[in-house]
C-alpha cells in the first residue's frame, strides 16, 4: 500500500513537473531575484551593486512614494464598496428576472472584455470637462461640469467611476452564487414570516458570503494593482512629448504601480522599482491573510 | 481545508502583482508590433558574405518606411556591412531588448535621455571611434553636440534637433486690437490676458501659451536669459521659471484657477486632433515645434509663425528650448564596428541629409542650415531659431527625469492656485531630495 503510494506520489510530481518548471523559471526564480535586485543598486544593463537596505530607506524619505500610497488606499478604499454593493444590487436585481437575463448578463459583462487602452481612450471623451459627455449630462440637471480627470480632488472619485464600468465579472459571479442557494430556504423564509429584505438578510447574504469575501479580496488586489488606465490617461493629460514624469495634476493620479512602472522602466532604477514591489506584495499578503482570516469567521464552513 | 485553499489563492494572486507591470506593458508592445508591421529576422543576407547591423528605431508608420529607404541607400553604397532595420516605436522595448543582451546594434533616442544610459551603462561611449575619426565637433550645431556628452565623452551623435517657436492666430489677435505678434515677454503677457475669452465662468478662448503644457514652461523661463543650471548645480528657483509662475499665477488669479485647470486639461489630451484649442481657432498665442506647423495650414487658419520673444532685459537675444534626437550604440551590441560605420554614415555621411530632407526634420548639423535642399521643405523661422537664438537644454544629469517631475509638480501647484513662493519652496526641497 505504502508502495504504490509513493508511486502515485512521483507519478503526480511527473505529471506536475512540466507546469513547476515553467513555475520556477518564469515566476519563482523572477520573485526570488527581485528580492535580491531590491537590496542593489541595478539599471537592468549594469551589474547588479549590494547597496543594503538603501533602497528601502531612500524610498521612506520619498515624497512622491508616500503620495502614491495614500491615492492608492484612497482609491482602493473608495472603489471595493463602490463596486461590490454595487455589483450586488445589480446582481439582485438580474436575478428575479424571467425573460432577458442572459441579455443583461451580457450587456454588463461586455465592458469587461474591451481592451483597457480602447476603453480609457473613450473615457477621457466622455470625462471631458469642457465638452466631455458626463458634464453635458450632468449640466442638464443644472449640475456644474467637473474637471473630472484634472482636479486632484475628482481625479480618484473619476477612476472609480471608470473602473465600475468592468464590474460585470462580478456580477456574473454572484448571480451564480445566488442561483445556488436552495429555493427550499427561501421558502421557508417566506412561511415565517420573513419579508424581502430578511430574506435578503438571513437567506442571500449567509448563501452566498463566501463568494462575496472572495471577491472583496480579489477586488481589493485589483484595486492595488491599478495601472494601465492611469498609465494612459496621465500621458494623454500632460501634454508631453514623452518625459516619464507625467502623473496628473498635482501628482492626483500616481498610483503605486505607475510610481513603481517610472522607477523602472523611465528612470531605470531597478533596484528601487523591486523594493516597491516587494513592500506591496508583503502588505497586500499581510491584509489578505489578516482579512480572511477575520472575515472567514463569518463565512459559513460548509 | 477550504481555508488553506482559499489563503494559497490569495498567496498566488499577490504573487502575480510582481508581474502585473510587465504585463500590462505586453499590452502595449503588442499594439507597437502590430504598427511595426512584419518582422523580420536579423540573419536576412548573412548569405552574402556581408555582416549585419541590426538597427531598431522609434519611429513608425510613414516615417519609418522613409528610415527604410535611408537604410536601403546606406546597404547599396558599401558592401561590407548589411543594416536590417526593425520599427520598435516603444522605448521600454528597447531597453529591455539592450539589458538581455538580444538587442539592436544601433538604436535611435533623445538627446535628454543619453546621460542616464551613460549612468547605467546602457549607451557605449564612443570616444574610441571618435579619435579615430578625427571628428571635428564644430560639425554640429553646439548644444546639439553638447547634449550627446557626458562627463567629457560623447555617448551619441544627434541626427535631428527640436526647437520651438510662437504661433499666433493672426484673426483672434486682430479681434483683440492687435495686428502683431508680441515682441517681447512683456508683451506676451499682457496680450495673453487681454486674449482670453470668459463666458459664464467657462474660459472659452485661452490667449496664453499653456497647451502643450510640457516645453512651454521651460520655453517661457529661457527667456529671461536663466535656466534649469547643470547638473552640478541644479537651480530650480532661477528667474525664468520664477517669473513663469508668477504669470501663471496671475493669469489665474484673473481667470479663476478651476476655468484655467479645465481648459488646459481638456486642451493637452487633445492636442493635436480637430478639437486642438489652437487647430480650431480658439487658441491665440501657442509655443510648439516645427511638425506643427503642416497641421496649422491643413486646418485652414490664418496664423503666423515667430520667434519666441525675450523678456525686455535680454534685448535682441532669443532663447529656444531645444531637444535633439540621436544615434547610439548599445554597449551591448554585437557588432560595434558595424554600428558606427552606419552611425557615422546617418550623422556625417549622407544619410543625415537625406533624413532631414525625407523627414523635413531639422538638421543638427550646422553645414545642412543653409542646405538648399533643406529650404523648401522647413519653416524658415525654425531655421532662423537653430541658427540666432541661443539653444537651452535641460541640465544632462541622470536624475532628470525626477527633476523634471519636480518641475511639473511646482506648476501644477500654481495652476491649481497656490502661490509661486509656496511652489518654489517645496520643488526646492524635492530638488535637495533628488540630487543628493
Amino acid at each position: 500500500m505504502r508502495k504504490r503510494e509513493k508511486r502515485a506520489e512521483r507519478e503526480g510530481l511527473l505529471f506536475l513537473l512540466p507546469w513547476l518548471i515553467g513555475f520556477a523559471c518564469f515566476s519563482l526564480y523572477p520573485i526570488l531575484m527581485s528580492a535580491y535586485y531590491s537590496l542593489t543598486d541595478f539599471s537592468a544593463v549594469k551589474a547588479p551593486v549590494f547597496v543594503g537596505m538603501r533602497n528601502y530607506t531612500s524610498l521612506f524619505h520619498d515624497k512622491l512614494f508616500w503620495k502614491s500610497i495614500q491615492n492608492t488606499l484612497y482609491y482602493t478604499a473608495l472603489f471595493v464598496p463602490v463596486s461590490i454593493s454595487l455589483s450586488l444590487l445589480l446582481a439582485l436585481l438580474l436575478k428575479p428576472l424571467r425573460i432577458g437575463k442572459g441579455f443583461f448578463r451580457s450587456v454588463f459583462f461586455l465592458p469587461s472584455i474591451f481592451p483597457a487602452v480602447a476603453s480609457t481612450m473613450v473615457w477621457i471623451i466622455i470625462l471631458d470637462p469642457l465638452s466631455g459627455y458626463l458634464n453635458r449630462f450632468l449640466k442638464l440637471f443644472g449640475i456644474p461640469g467637473v474637471n473630472w480627470l484634472g482636479d486632484p480632488k475628482a481625479a480618484i472619485p473619476a477612476l472609480v467611476l471608470m473602473s465600475s464600468w468592468g464590474i460585470g465579472a462580478t456580477i456574473v459571479i454572484l448571480l451564480a452564487a445566488m442561483g445556488d442557494i436552495p429555493a427550499e430556504l427561501y421558502e421557508a423564509a417566506s412561511l415565517d414570516g420573513a419579508g424581502m429584505w430578511r430574506q435578503f438578510c438571513y437567506v442571500t447574504i449567509p448563501g452566498i458570503a463566501h463568494v462575496l469575501l472572495y471577491q472583496i479580496v480579489l477586488s481589493i488586489i485589483n484595486a492595488t494593482q491599478y495601472f494601465t488606465q492611469v498609465y494612459i490617461l496621465c500621458s494623454a493629460q500632460s501634454g508631453n512629448l514623452s518625459s516619464g514624469a507625467e502623473a496628473g495634476r498635482g501628482n492626483s493620479l500616481l498610483m503605486y504601480p505607475l510610481y513603481l512602472f517610472q522607477n523602472a522602466f523611465s528612470r531605470l532604477k531597478m533596484g528601487t522599482a523591486s523594493a516597491m514591489a516587494w513592500i506591496l506584495f508583503l502588505a497586500v499578503l499581510l491584509f489578505s491573510v489578516a482579512f480572511t482570516r477575520i472575515g472567514g469567521r463569518f463565512v459559513d464552513e460548509k | 481545508m477550504k481555508k488553506g485553499l482559499f489563503l494559497s489563492v490569495t498567496a498566488i494572486m499577490a504573487a502575480a502583482l510582481l508581474s502585473a507591470c510587465g504585463a500590462s506593458k505586453s499590452a502595449e508592445t503588442e499594439l507597437s508590433e502590430k504598427e511595426s508591421g512584419e518582422e523580420k529576422t536579423a540573419d536576412a543576407g548573412k548569405g552574402d558574405g556581408q555582416e549585419v547591423v541590426n538597427f531598431w528605431y522609434l519611429w513608425g508608420g510613414e516615417e519609418g518606411k522613409r528610415i527604410e529607404e535611408i537604410i536601403d541607400s546606406y546597404n547599396k553604397s558599401q558592401d561590407r556591412y548589411k543594416v536590417v532595420g526593425l520599427s520598435t516605436p516603444d522605448q521600454q522595448k528597447v531597453i529591455a531588448g539592450i539589458s538581455g543582451g538580444s538587442g539592436p546594434d544601433i538604436t535611435d533616442d533623445f538627446g535628454s535621455n543619453i546621460s542616464n544610459y551613460a549612468a547605467q551603462n546602457i549607451a557605449l561611449p564612443l570616444e574610441e571611434y571618435i579619435e579615430k575619426e578625427k571628428l571635428d565637433r564644430k560639425l554640429f550645431l553646439d548644444s546639439a553636440i553638447a547634449q550627446q556628452e557626458v562627463d567629457g565623452k560623447l555617448y551619441a551623435l544627434p541626427i535631428s534637433s527640436n526647437v520651438m517657436a510662437l504661433y499666433y492666430n493672426k484673426k483672434l489677435l486682430q479681434e483683440g486690437g492687435y495686428t502683431e505678434p508680441p515682441k517681447t515677454m512683456e508683451e506676451l503677457r499682457e496680450m495673453s490676458k487681454k486674449l482670453t475669452k470668459v463666458e459664464n465662468g467657462t474660459l472659452k478662448e485661452l490667449g496664453a501659451p499653456f497647451v502643450p503644457g510640457g516645453y512651454a514652461w521651460p520655453c517661457l523661463s529661457y527667456a529671461a536669459g536663466t535656466n534649469f543650471g547643470t547638473p552640478e548645480k541644479l537651480t530650480p528657483d532661477n528667474e525664468g521659471f520664477r517669473k513663469t509662475l508668477d504669470y501663471l499665477s496671475d493669469y489665474v488669479k484673473e481667470f479663476g484657477a478651476s476655468s484655467v485647470n479645465s481648459y488646459i486639461s481638456s486642451g493637452n489630451s487633445k492636442l493635436n486632433t480637430a478639437q486642438d484649442p489652437f487647430l480650431s481657432g480658439e487658441q491665440a498665442l501657442r509655443i510648439d515645434g516645427p511638425w506643427f506647423y503642416d497641421m496649422a495650414k491643413d486646418a485652414g487658419l490664418d496664423f503666423g509663425v515667430t520667434m519666441i520673444p525675450s523678456y525686455a532685459s535680454q534685448g535682441e537675444k532669443h532663447y529656444s528650448y531645444l531637444e535633439t534626437s540621436n544615434l547610439y550604440i548599445p554597449s551591448t551590441a554585437k557588432n560595434k564596428d558595424g554600428a558606427w560605420d552606419f552611425l557615422k554614415y546617418m550623422t556625417l555621411g549622407e544619410g543625415a541629409k537625406d533624413f532631414a530632407v525625407k523627414n523635413v526634420q531639422l538638421p543638427a548639423r550646422r553645414d545642412l542650415l543653409t542646405d538648399p535642399d533643406l529650404m523648401e521643405g522647413t519653416n524658415e523661422v525654425y531655421r532662423e531659431v537653430l541658427s540666432d537664438a541661443e539653444l537651452v537644454t535641460m541640465p544632462n544629469a541622470p536624475f532628470l527625469k525626477e527633476y523634471s517631475a519636480a518641475i511639473n509638480s511646482a506648476v501644477d501647484s500654481v495652476l491649481l492656485g497656490g502661490s509661486p513662493e509656496e511652489a518654489l519652496s517645496e520643488m526646492k526641497k524635492s530638488v535637495d531630495a533628488i540630487s543628493r
